[in-house]
């Protein structure tokens, strides 16, 4: 104890170079706790995208690339599946609910989505929750849509607006479904999935923009009027995929099996969290490149403590060698500068977590609204707690250096105090 | 309280006996004065005594222990229970007070820190000896590196009294003051050791010093190492 107050009392007699490496050290750390927050709540919004559902059937095609297109509305479904292949597979007893959609045409840059109502009444994220609208309604009419919450924030959007949707994905899309303009009818609660950037409308309206379409444009002689679409029955031919609810779990695998022996056309189904896993995986090679670069930052902070303590070194000799006639021993020597990398990185890690939750406070509604990213506020986790407790054992190594140095001088100087 | 026989002490590295002392003794409450020109080895015999380093031959008693015996931690015990130094300069650690100063042997050493508590708080005890030395008020609590260098040798020497040890160990402590701070600084600290019974062993070259002590000591006389250094130094300015 005597030991640890005798550091204190030297640190702060260089208060200013200590402050700079304990502010040094702060910053590293909460940019380290701050990373991870982001990692953690990166990876928590993830595997909320989507859940209830237990699995998701598409033409046969990689496991992630059927829940990029699907989940994700990132790429393009290769092929698509057969009105009749979709029905047959609902048909197993074991099918409790389904929701089809149909991809493959956007809205300035948001990817419109062909689905049934079911989709609003099945379709779960986060914890089980449900879609809610925060304003209007379903979809009644043929040529009326429903939009999530950031298509219509960033667009303006608000019930009875009118959108024209795009032939194709892509902002860049010139072949516009201009002769069937939507009416928004409803506008989704916020989610922080990606169903906020999507436009969602009926199968029967994707296969009425398309009427008269032959392979992404339009041919004139054929085409059909929004009012004579309406008066027509309309059934889809073709779906991207369907999401499945079983009635008991024990039949999720048995209908993927199912699936995909499937032989009328190839099929592939996927359990969503076990897909989620695996890009997750794939992703973690740029989340461990930046916990990486933050842990780089730290032993930056560090490697500063250990010059600021190793340049005080030699100006401080005459300080042991009192101490020693004084009755400290070699050992005490040593224990005073491990002392002070401990005061002084405990500091900075006491500190770095006040940056830290300052910063979250400030920032957290805005990367909440931009990014749909939710940062967590609690006092720190125990993985948290274990990598600064890594980080004060790290500093208490590498002092050792120092504290080796101070100590071999201090048997060697004796009580001799030279200039 | 000292008695050293048949030393002999040579630094690592150094082919040539710094010492060779055939016998020096200092009795219990006595004085001594050592002197002997600059480089002969008077704080190299300090060092021997404060067991800081290790004699190549013979014995070193301190208050009737062989301090040669003494290992590590023992010897740490040793000179903080038994001694109190005062060096040259630079005594005071620059960021404590002067109270903080007084205060360190009694941090390291139970003994001490018994000895100073037994009339009074040991901080009680660090000022009553700051006083007596002449330092009083405000000064007692500031920094130490802001006292003067007259003040702050009795400060050191405050340390080394407290919790009354039976040796105080002067490397020179007078040579950084002026005559008049030198002649008050010597009766505070006659004055003390005799309160508390300690020996004193003084080392200086400062002649004028000497009458006032019990015994001088020239260590070129007891040194016989010191005098074939001398004579091979005047061999070889004799050549040149
Ligand atoms: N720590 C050390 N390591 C190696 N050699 C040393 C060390 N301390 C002193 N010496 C050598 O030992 C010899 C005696 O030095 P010492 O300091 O004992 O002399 P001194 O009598 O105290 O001189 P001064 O009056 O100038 O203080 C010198 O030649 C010196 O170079
Ligand atoms: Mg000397």
């Amino acid at each position: 104890m005597k030991i640890l107050s005798l550091a204190i009392a030297s640190l702060l007699n260089r208060k200013f170079s200590v402050l700079l490496t304990i502010i040094a050290i702060a910053l590293s750390v909460a940019l380290l706790i701050g990373v991870e927050r982001i990692r953690n709540g990166a990876q928590q919004g993830f595997n909320n995208t989507i859940s209830g559902t237990d699995l998701i059937i598409g033409a046969r095609t990689g496991q992630i690339q059927l829940l990029m297109y699907s989940v994700f509305r990132l790429g393009n479904a290769t092929n698509n599946i057969s009105w009749q292949s979709y029905q047959e597979i609902i048909d197993d007893p074991v099918v409790q609910w389904s929701v089809p959609i149909s991809l493959g045409d956007s809205h300035r840059g948001y990817a419109v989505l062909g689905t049934s109502t079911d989709y609003f009444t099945y379709f779960r994220y986060g914890r089980k929750q449900p879609l809610s609208l925060s304003d209007g309604k379903l979809s009644e009419d043929l040529f009326e849509a429903v939009v999530g919450s950031e298509v219509a924030d960033k667009l303006g959007y608000s019930v009875g607006s009118e959108i024209i949707i795009a032939h194709g994905t892509g902002s860049t899309s010139f072949a516009e479904h201009k002769d069937k303009p939507f009416r928004v009818a409803g506008i989704l609660a916020r989610t922080g999935t990606p169903v906020d950037r999507t436009v969602h409308v009926s199968l029967e309206a994707i296969e009425a923009i398309h009427l008269g379409w032959q392979s992404g444009s339009l041919t004139s002689q054929s085409a059909v009027s929004a009012e004579e679409a309406r008066k027509l029955q309309l059934h889809p031919e073709k779906i991207t995929a369907f999401l499945v609810g079983v009635k008991s779990k024990l039949g999720i695998f048995k209908l993927q099996r199912k699936v995909n022996e499937y032989r009328a056309e190839p099929l592939l189904a996927i359990l969503p969290g076990v897909a989620l896993q695996e890009m997750w995986r794939l992703l973690g090679v740029a989340e461990k490149a930046l916990f990486a670069i933050s842990l780089c930052v730290v032993v930056t902070g560090l490697i500063g403590m250990l010059s600021v303590i190793l340049a005080s070194l030699n100006e401080r000799r005459r300080e042991m060698a009192i101490l020693r006639s004084c009755g400290a021993r070699p050992t005490h020597v040593f224990a005073l500068l491990i002392g002070e990398a401990f005061v002084v990185t405990l500091a900075g890690i006491a500190a770095g977590l006040c940056v830290l939750y300052a910063a979250l406070w400030f920032v957290r509604p805005t990367i909440e609204d931009r990014f749909g990213l939710f940062l967590s506020m609690a006092p720190p986790t125990l993985n948290e707690l274990l990598l600064l407790l890594s980080i004060l054992v790290a500093a208490l190594i590498i002092a050792v250096l120092p504290a080796m140095m101070a100590y071999r001088n201090s048997l060697a100087d004796g009580l001799t105090l030279r200039v | 309280m000292i008695d050293i026989r048949d030393v002999r002490f040579a630094w690592p590295g150094s082919a040539r006996d710094v010492l060779d002392i055939d016998s020096f003794s200092v009795g219990s409450g006595e004085r001594v004065f050592l002197q002997g020109p600059s480089g002969s080895g008077k704080t190299t015999l300090l060092s021997l005594l404060g067991a800081v380093i290790s004699p190549d031959h013979g014995t070193i008693h301190v208050n009737g222990v062989d301090i040669t015996t003494l290992r590590g931690a023992v010897r740490d015990k040793f000179r903080v229970d038994e001694m109190g130094f005062i060096f040259q300069m630079f005594n005071l650690i620059p960021y404590l007070s002067p109270i903080q100063n007084v205060l360190l042997p009694c941090q390291f050493s139970a003994d001490r820190n018994k000895a100073a508590s037994s009339k009074r708080s040991i901080t009680d005890e660090a000022i009553r000896l700051l006083s007596h030395l002449g330092l009083e008020g405000d000064i007692v609590r500031q920094r130490a590196s802001e006292l003067s260098v007259g003040q702050q040798q009795r400060v050191a020497a405050a340390r080394a009294l407290i919790g009354s040890p039976g040796l105080i160990i002067a490397d020179e402590p007078t040579s950084a003051l002026d005559a008049d701070a030198r002649v008050i600084f010597l009766q505070l600290l006659f004055e003390e050791c005799k309160r508390t019974g300690a020996s004193l062993l003084f080392v200086s070259h400062d002649q004028s010093l000497a009458h006032q002590f019990d015994h001088t000591v020239n260590l070129s006389v007891i040194n016989r190492a010191g005098r074939a250094q001398d004579s091979s130094v005047v061999q070889a300015g004799g050549s040149a």
